[in-house]
């Protein structure tokens, strides 16, 4: 007894130590929690209707998004839904703001976290680095001696208790799941797969729908779990986003969930080459759904008002530039989306056409290189730059805008140019997308072309002719891409799956 | 007998807001009238009006022996007469003392010595105008934004009738010789130089209260026994700072006014050391050399040069960019413009735009307004784009009253046929300087120095 005391103390002392450090407040602000939080049902058996339930897992979705993922993803399972489906759609974290929609059953982490057991609190906290800096601090306190295997029977239902507070505290803290791309990204993942693995139980679905490297594993866990079958649906592929200099860990959980995947969707015919090409993954499993577009987020009438004069022949003036033509780029500013290319093409086109503008919207690793580059190229004044914008900055620039171009690297599909020619801007995109395979209004080029660039350019700009005819044919074309079409195909795939 | 000058910079630019690519041609104002305001006030209140007022009181107790001199940026002036108005009455008083000198630079701190003969002059006029109405003094010494120089600035300013110059003492125009002494330009041999004494100056400027130099802290004893050091090896010895160093830089609790209090006391226990204004420096003490150099020279940063101000791509594009507008400037005939471009061109929009030491978080982040050298770039680029739509667009009026005028056959006609001669021989003259400009920068220096040489040369034959 009185040996026991001796060693707990310093064990408990830390403990105490611990406790007071990530903070009580958070252990108050846990109970209170649990108490609030009211779950909509999760589990519905009556909601089975004809059609299938679907667990999906995105990592984004609107309105937090980085690109085209959690875009597609809602367009998809809303035209799923439209079709009988019902979805669940699990994601890292929810912001609170999101549409709701009937038929689409957002569940996230902290929605879900007063339905784990306390195992499975203390599986996904141990998923975490910080765990095990925490408890090596305090396994360094159990070095007084003794033999570990009655030091741990002393302490083991201390131990015990220190691990289970130290979980819950670790799965309360708000960047426990964040759905972010920080470097905390692999840790994430996996807390997600450990967590999705879990909630999967409590949940009736015939298919699982995983999109993009992130929820792979998710997926395949689930798939392991249930029995069900797993469809990976590819947006991009490590090659898109890195060009040849892979992260191999990402492209190992690629590589593992594309042969393990009962099926594949790839977003267009140039994703489902790179999937047979470096991934070896045989053809059949792999499926093409072109994206759709949601056209209710678009503002109803696209006005020509703020078009230039020349071009358009109509006279209302534009209060930026209002000389000049204005040539956007839309997008990541990273090696994928081939901004050099848009800057090299625009040296040329400034040499032809003096009064020609050039807008980046967006930023990345190589915006301040962008920049530099421009300026070195004596471009300064022509070229501008928005940073980041939201959708609602994004329709602005498209309405001041005479021609959009996506000069990608790699683009498995490129939804912009879609949401560009929506709102009547004549486009420009590399023939590497897949969105090039399924619109005919669009001048095509090579990304590395920046002759071919520049001179599509000059074209479109200098031919009111051909422009109007871009301009006025992509609008028709644009507002026939849907999502009803793609989401018919994914549903037959369903069935060809669960067959 | 050796004289110390003392000679302090005032300047506070009119910083621009974060202007959006959106803000263009919707009438946001181009300036962060907030910011700009909110710091004239806390700098008045941490420097200028404390240290004003102990060097008041020192000018009072050594009865004329105690002499400084101040160069007042006229955007300073403006903008502590409207938001501060006590300190520049305390600058009225020491003016009054007779103890104080003033130097004349360009109203706007702007950098257009290096490429606009034009600007350069109007602005060192207007600041010298300023001067005169403000403080009832006639500058006879003129100082350069952040004391560039080079043979083709000293030529002007001797051209101009100024009868000296301050400058960097900087050791790539120095070779061996040393700062304490008057020297002269070469290409203008009417022009007396002093040259600041950077050592001595940044050891109050930028190491005062740095704790991990071996002299901290710095003392007024030890530090006037530096300065006794030079006796018999030089006649003056420069002390050029910025102002902003006493209570802004160096923080109160520094202990840098009791320093500054302190400092004449401990220098006159010395009975060969006296304190004199910059223009008393130059007729007291011969010539000993001349100073020759076609690179500018500045007093930033290690390089000396003016690195800091463009020393990059978007700084050349941005600095071009704001002088490829002055002829559509001079042409609208418009003060307002006029004010506009002349307030885009001072010299701190660019030297926020600096990307050396980006990583380091140095002097240049403590001042920059923006987030990054590139947000700088990008806001001015935006106002640019914006100014030059104004610009434009009062062109556009101008050629329309124009053609109103040639019909009517009316005198407007004169009035617009007087504009269009005279911008049009100022135009190409500051193209040709900015093609230099550019090249004396980013290209061969020596390819740059030749033609600066040229024109040095064709100038003098004309």
């Amino acid at each position: 007894m009185y040996i026991n005391d001796l060693i707990l103390t310093p064990v408990i002392n830390k403990y105490v130590n611990i406790v007071n450090w990530i903070s009580l407040s958070s252990l108050l602000n846990f109970k209170i929690y649990k108490n609030i939080i009211t779950i909509k049902k999760l589990v519905i058996g009556e909601m089975r209707k004809m059609g299938k339930n679907v667990l999906m897992i995105s990592w984004e979705y609107p309105p937090r998004i980085t690109g085209g993922l959690g875009v597609a993803s809602k367009g998809l399972a809303v035209a799923l839904t439209k079709l009988g489906n019902s979805v669940f759609m699990l994601l890292p974290k929810l912001t609170g703001k999101e549409e709701e929609i009937p038929g689409i059953h957002l569940i996230d982490f902290k929605k879900t976290r007063h339905l784990l057991s306390e195992d499975e609190i203390q599986e996904l906290a141990v998923k975490t680095s910080k765990f095990k800096y925490y408890a090596e601090q305090i396994s360094t306190y159990g070095q007084f001696g003794e033999t570990p295997s009655s030091f741990f029977l002393k302490v083991s239902s201390a131990w015990h208790d220190l691990l289970k507070n130290i979980s819950h505290k670790l799965i309360l803290k708000e960047d426990f799941l964040t759905g972010n791309y920080s470097n905390r990204v692999y840790d994430e993942i996996n807390i997600f797969a450990t967590w999705a693995a879990m909630i999967s139980k409590k949940l009736d679905f015939d298919i699982i729908h995983a999109h993009d490297w992130m929820t792979y594993k998710a997926g395949l866990a689930i798939a392991k779990i249930s029995k069900k079958p797993v469809i990976c649906h590819v947006h991009s592929t490590e090659f898109d986003r890195s060009g040849d200099k892979v992260n191999q860990y990402v492209f190992d959980i690629e590589n593992n969930a594309f042969h393990s995947a009962n099926m594949n969707i790839a977003v267009s015919e140039f994703t489902k080459n790179i999937l047979i090409r470096r991934y070896s993954v045989q053809p059949d499993k792999i499926k093409t759904v072109h994206n759709g577009v949601d056209f209710t987020q678009v503002i109803e009438e696209p006005s020509y008002k703020q078009k230039s004069k020349k071009i358009t022949g109509i006279s209302k003036k534009r209060k930026i530039a209002p000389k000049d033509k204005i040539v956007t780029f839309v997008g990541r500013i990273t090696f994928q989306k081939g901004p050099d290319y848009f800057v090299r093409a625009a040296k040329k086109v400034i040499e032809e056409i003096p009064n020609t503008r050039f807008v980046m919207a967006g930023t990345g690793d190589m915006y301040y290189r962008i920049i530099d580059m421009a300026a070195g190229m004596g471009m300064g004044s022509y070229f501008h730059y928005t940073g980041f914008l939201k959708n609602e900055g994004v329709i602005k620039l498209y309405n001041i805008s005479d021609l959009y171009i996506m000069p990608s690297v790699s683009e498995p599909f490129g939804i912009t140019p879609l949401e560009a020619m929506l709102h009547k801007v004549p486009v420009i995109i590399s023939k590497q997308s897949g969105v090039s395979e399924i619109i005919q209004n669009a001048i095509k080029v090579d990304f590395w072309d920046i002759n071919q660039i520049a001179n599509s350019i000059i074209y479109v700009l200098k031919n009111p002719k051909i422009y109007k005819k871009m301009l006025e044919e992509g609008y028709t074309e644009a507002q026939k891409i849907n999502w009803i079409t793609p989401a018919e195909k994914v549903n037959s795939i369903y069935g060809e799956v669960l067959r | 007998m050796t004289s110390i000058c003392f000679y302090f910079q005032v300047h506070q630019p009119y910083r621009l807001r974060p202007y959006h690519f959106f803000d263009i041609g919707e009438n946001v104002p181009y300036e962060d009238d907030e910011k700009n305001i909110q710091i004239i006030k806390k700098v008045s209140e941490k420097c200028y009006i404390p240290a004003t007022n102990i060097l008041l009181e020192l000018i009072e107790k050594y009865n004329g022996k105690f002499k400084i001199a101040f160069s007042l940026s006229g955007v300073f002036i403006e903008q502590a007469k409207q938001h501060y108005p006590l300190v520049i009455d305390n600058f009225k008083k020491l003016a009054k003392t007779g103890c104080v000198e003033f130097l004349a630079e360009t109203y706007y701190h702007s950098l257009s010595s290096l490429v606009s003969e034009e600007e350069f002059k109007a602005q060192v006029k207007l600041h010298t105008k300023l001067i005169e109405k403000e403080f009832n003094y006639t500058p006879a010494i003129f100082r350069n934004t952040e004391l560039i120089f080079s043979n083709h600035i000293a030529w002007l300013a001797g051209e101009m009738g100024f009868k000296g110059m301050l400058l960097e003492g900087a050791d790539k125009i120095l070779d061996w010789r040393n700062p304490n002494f008057v020297y002269k330009a070469k290409y203008a041999p009417n022009l007396k130089l002093l040259l600041k004494n950077y050592k001595l100056s940044d050891d109050i400027a930028f190491r005062f209260s740095e704790k991990s130099w071996k002299e901290y802290p710095l003392s007024s004893e030890k530090y006037a026994g530096w300065i006794h050091s030079v006796a018999g090896s030089g006649d003056v010895v420069n002390l050029f700072m910025d102002f902003e160093t006493f209570g802004e830089h160096q923080w109160e609790d520094s202990g840098i006014f009791n320093f500054l209090r302190a400092l004449p006391e401990n220098v006159f226990k010395h009975p060969d050391f006296e304190f004199l204004k910059v223009s008393e420096a130059i007729e007291k003490y011969p010539v000993v050399g001349d100073i020759d150099t076609h690179d500018p020279v500045s007093w930033a940063d290690i390089e000396r040069d003016l690195s800091a101000w463009l020393g990059n791509n978007i700084q050349n594009e941005a600095f071009r960019g704001i002088y490829d507008l002055q002829q559509k400037v001079y042409d609208s005939d418009n003060k307002k413009l006029l004010e506009v471009f002349r307030r885009l061109q001072t010299s701190d929009h660019f030297y926020y735009m600096c990307t050396k030491y980006f990583n380091d978080g140095d002097v240049h982040k403590y001042f920059n307004p923006f987030e990054s050298p590139y947000d700088a770039y990008i806001y001015y680029m935006n106002v640019l784009q914006d100014f030059r739509q104004k610009l434009d667009a009062k062109t556009k009026q101008i050629n329309k009253s124009a053609k109103v005028s040639k019909t009517t056959k009316k005198s407007t006609l004169k009035k617009t046929k007087s504009v269009k001669p005279k911008t049009s021989t100022g135009y190409k003259k500051s193209q040709f300087t900015t093609e230099i400009m550019v090249e004396n920068n980013i290209k061969s220096k020596g390819q740059a120095s030749n033609i600066l040489n040229n024109k040095v040369e064709k100038v003098k034959k004309v």
